[in-house]
């Protein structure tokens, strides 16, 4: 495959991450040595500046608590207002940015969300690059299907500061269905191969039959997707190139994080009763975090679990969870998204009957009351034949695969999973396009001055679902301004709201009467501006050419141990064709030259080094060659003599 | 978007079906023609009964508009144009957005009609606000027997009153399709009475919304297109 084709999928999770493509045969994620598709989304700072990413970063987390950072997902697109239940949970330290933003605190230095989901991007972009062994620069993106626009925009914006070109944002459960949809090959580690879903002849479901597009017309399924932060549901009508999304409903902030959290409060629960102790150093919270996390695992698989914690001075914290007892505990979030499934059926028109599939979709589906009340409630067994952490980027390749031009056999349809409105005289909600929404959708709205020769109007856009603007989300103020001058009320400047097949926002305005384009400047409420995402941009192109240039200096180091190598060799076969003297140069060249690729950080000293050296062994290469050449025409001599 | 006046581009509104070659290449081929420009323009003109190449009447096939739509979405979907200058992205998107606002308008029984009444010509509906005499006497009362049911969780009186609003909505909608039918003859009055009606369904759909689903599942009245 060629760079310029390539468009990789990326499934940016609030927990793992992971990165996949698809060629002619299927989409398939790219794993380390070890086999392992998923990165954890989970960053680790050093004092002296570095930053590791991934398992490495998550097994340094009890050390380094308060640089370790996790579950940035939950954090995008947000303000300090949205995020005041979640944040006394957080291990590592977060301050309020300019407008309604955030910041995180690392080591004093104030990184955006965006910066730091950056950097687990650049790490699935490399390891793509790695893959492929070109650059890699076009991503399909997934975010929830519940993200709104400031999410969406921070997401894209995070992508562009990694370096990656968004060509798509798709919504999970959407890329999910296409997985499914187009009958991926389940991998080794699943259960049977063919995972396609059963469209229209139900006798296909399994076997050799099913790879490759599903035939047949009309089912309609359902994907519950609960993963490390967030919870989505769907409802998708599938034919056989179309997969439509009818309705969508669900929860940022309503994930595994939060199911652990019932394990951890119970935990400091009981070390404030049996030792009248508050766990609140950074690492011994960050150990509780870890060991919840293990424990809610273990109890899926088996009714009874014990977290262990050292409090210190011989102090030890032991509980014993049964699963009945995490499961009362968890009820409350697993009846939230059963509301989810059943909002989203409202909107669809459809019931639980109607479902011909139940897809699950993220880790948090693994846990058996989860299987249990999506069963109880949709009244059918959840299809489960991929695997729930790797579906997501497996259908996000599909797409890169679509958008590329390769596949033209099916095409998504999604839509905008919240109200989008304008706020209105005394603060109410005046909606323009509702939720569920195909898109791309639009609308438009006119507007005047109130006030002669007023010339800018001020508009506030807002997302959501309640009827006061105070309770919906304000995504950004538009300022339009360059209205021309005219007596109050007789202006009439239609503003059009687009949102794109990205589920992203876009404005335009004109004043009928002039035909003027009024210019319109955005002051986004959640996220950064078009100039700060610039900024951040630059300068991670100038981090780049640090990557770079260190990256330059391994290579060159390779080459100098290459080429002192072959020297020596050289050297020793045809050595006494030099004289003693240029003998003894080249063997101080070679050591000096072996120092300084050992200390100097320089890359362009160290290739002037090389190059010089370079030069002073021309003398011994060209008399190596015509040694060698008239060494080789002797025994072609001899030889061609013996044949005749 | 759409009016009266845009469409005379494009003669004998009511003839069947509409006939114009740019429609054609919207449905059947990608909009990469030469004439870009020319289409965009056509489809935000056009009204929404020549964008689906459909006669503008009342009665029209919910499955076969779902099919017309899809076949348009195929080639004009944003994901078809990835690779295009921005300048046919754009367009695409804004086309897209086109036809989805059109078919959102003409599947719902109650917004083709009052799109019809909009092409028509004279007041819309909602300007107009008109409704039958008795209607706002009779909803207000239907309101308090809603909120008494709903706090006494009374299943059985919310079925009964679910039951009374549908059968009032399906009564009002079929005389929308009656009067809908005969809108290219239609005099003066019977715009009038259209306009009542189409308000009139405005409360009874606000009622059904106040209800809540019903827990059978698939709703009748959005089929309700043909049943009338």
């Amino acid at each position: 495959m060629k760079s310029e084709d390539l468009i990789v999928g990326i499934d940016l999770g609030t927990t793992f991450s992971l990165v996949a493509y698809a060629d002619e045969r299927a989409p398939q994620v790219i794993r380390d040595p070890d086999g392992e598709a998923r990165i954890p989304s989970v960053l680790s700072f050093t004092a002296d500046g570095r930053v590791t990413v991934g398992w490495e970063a998550r097994r340094q987390a009890v050390a380094n608590p308060s640089h370790t950072v996790y579950s940035i997902k939950r954090l995008m697109g947000l303000g300090i207002e949205d995020l005041k239940d979640e944040l006394p949970h957080l291990t590592y330290r977060v301050v309020p940015g300019q407008r309604d933003t955030i910041k995180i605190d690392v080591n004093g230095e104030l990184l955006t969300p965006e910066e730091i989901s950056a950097l687990v991007l650049r790490e699935l972009k490399a390891r793509a690059e790695r893959h492929f062994g070109f650059e890699v620069r076009r991503a399909v993106v997934t975010v929830p299907a519940y993200f709104d626009d400031s999410q969406r925009q921070a997401t894209r914006d995070a992508a562009r500061i990694a370096g990656l070109d968004v060509v798509r944002i798709v919504n999970e459960p959407t890329a999910a269905a296409l997985a499914y949809g187009i009958g991926v090959r389940a991998g080794p580690t699943d259960r049977p191969p063919g995972a396609s879903l059963p469209i229209g002849d139900k006798t296909q479901c399994t076997g050799e039959s099913s790879y490759g597009p599903a035939a047949g017309d009309g089912s309609t399924i359902a994907v519950y997707d609960l993963g490390g932060g967030t919870f989505d549901v769907s409802i998708l009508r599938l034919s056989k190139d179309v997969f439509e999304v009818a309705a969508t409903s669900g929860d940022t902030h309503l994930g595994g994080d939060d199911l652990d959290r019932c394990i951890i409060a119970l935990v400091q629960k009981e070390a404030r009763e049996q030792h009248g102790l508050d766990i609140e150093t950074p690492s011994s919270k960050q150990a509780l975090r870890t060991l919840a996390e293990e424990v809610k695992i273990r109890l899926s698989a088996q009714r009874t679990a014990t977290i262990e914690l050292d409090l210190g001075a011989g102090r030890l914290c032991r509980r014993t969870i049964t699963r009945d007892e995490f499961e009362a505990m968890i009820a409350p979030f697993v009846e939230r998204t059963i509301e989810c499934c059943r909002r989203a059926l409202v909107d669809a028109k459809l019931g639980p009957a109607d479902m011909d599939q139940v897809v699950l979709v993220g880790g948090s589906t693994r846990i058996p009351l989860v299987r249990r009340r999506v069963e109880e409630f949709f009244g059918r067994g959840p299809y489960t034949a991929l695997n729930p952490d790797e579906v997501v980027a497996l259908g996000a390749a599909v797409q890169g695969q679509i958008l590329a031009g390769r596949r033209a056999d099916a095409l998504l349809l999604d839509v905008t999973p919240l109200s989008l409105g304008i706020e209105t005289m005394g603060g109410a909600m005046g909606k323009l396009i509702m939720r569920n929404t195909r898109i791309p959708c639009q609308a438009t709205e006119q507007f005047t001055t109130f006030v002669d020769g007023q010339t800018s109007v001020r508009i506030n856009v807002l997302q959501g679902e309640r009827e006061l603007a105070a309770d919906c989300r304000s995504l950004a103020t538009f300022d339009l301004s360059g209205i021309p001058p005219m007596p109050a009320g007789i202006p009439k400047i239609e503003v059009q709201l687009l949102i794109d097949a990205n589920g992203i926002l876009n404005v335009t305005a004109r004043e009928h009467r002039s035909g003027k384009a009024a210019s319109i400047q955005v002051i986004p409420s959640h996220g950064l501006t078009r100039e700060e995402v610039g900024r951040i941009e630059a300068e991670s192109i100038r981090f780049a050419r640090q990557d770079m240039a260190a990256h330059r200096l391994i290579d060159l180091r390779n080459q100098v141990e290459f080429d002192t190598h072959k020297t020596e060799q050289t050297l020793a076969r045809h050595g006494r064709l030099l004289a003693d003297e240029e003998r003894t140069a080249l063997e101080e060249g070679i050591r000096v030259l072996r120092e300084l690729a050992k200390k100097t950080g320089d890359a362009e000293k160290l290739h002037a080094a090389l190059d010089r050296f370079g030069k002073m062994t021309e003398r011994l290469a060209n008399l190596a060659i015509a040694q060698t050449l008239r060494e080789d025409k002797a025994a072609g001599a001899s030889s061609s003599g013996a044949r005749t | 978007m759409a009016n009266g006046g845009r469409a005379t581009a494009h003669p004998s509104p009511t003839a069947a079906p509409a006939k114009c070659a740019t429609c054609e290449s919207l449905q059947l081929a990608a909009p990469a023609c030469t004439d870009c420009h020319e289409l965009l323009a056509h489809v935000q003109g056009a009204d929404y009964f020549e964008l689906f190449g459909l006669p503008r009447t009342y009665d029209l096939d919910p499955s076969d508009l779902s099919a017309r739509r899809l076949a348009i979405s195929r080639n004009i979907h944003p994901d078809r144009f990835a690779n295009s200058p921005a300048e046919m992205q754009s367009l695409s998107l804004r086309l897209s957005a086109a036809v989805n606002k059109a078919f959102d308008v003409l599947k719902e029984p109650h917004q083709r009609a009052a799109y019809l009444l909009e092409l028509a010509g004279g007041k819309s509906a909602a300007e107009d606000k008109r409704v039958p005499p008795d209607l706002l006497g009779q909803v207000m009362l239907l309101r308090e027997e809603i909120e008494e049911a709903k706090s006494s969780r009374d299943e059985a009186a919310i079925g009964r009153i679910r039951e009374s609003v549908t059968r009032q909505a399906e009564q009002t909608q079929a005389r929308i399709a009656i009067l809908c039918r005969g809108l290219s003859s239609a005099g003066e009055q019977s715009k009038d009475e259209l306009r009542v009606q189409l308000n009139a369904m405005k409360y009874f759909t606000n009622l059904m919304e106040q209800l809540g689903p019903s827990p059978v599942g698939r709703e009748s009245l959005t089929q309700g297109g043909r049943t009338a």
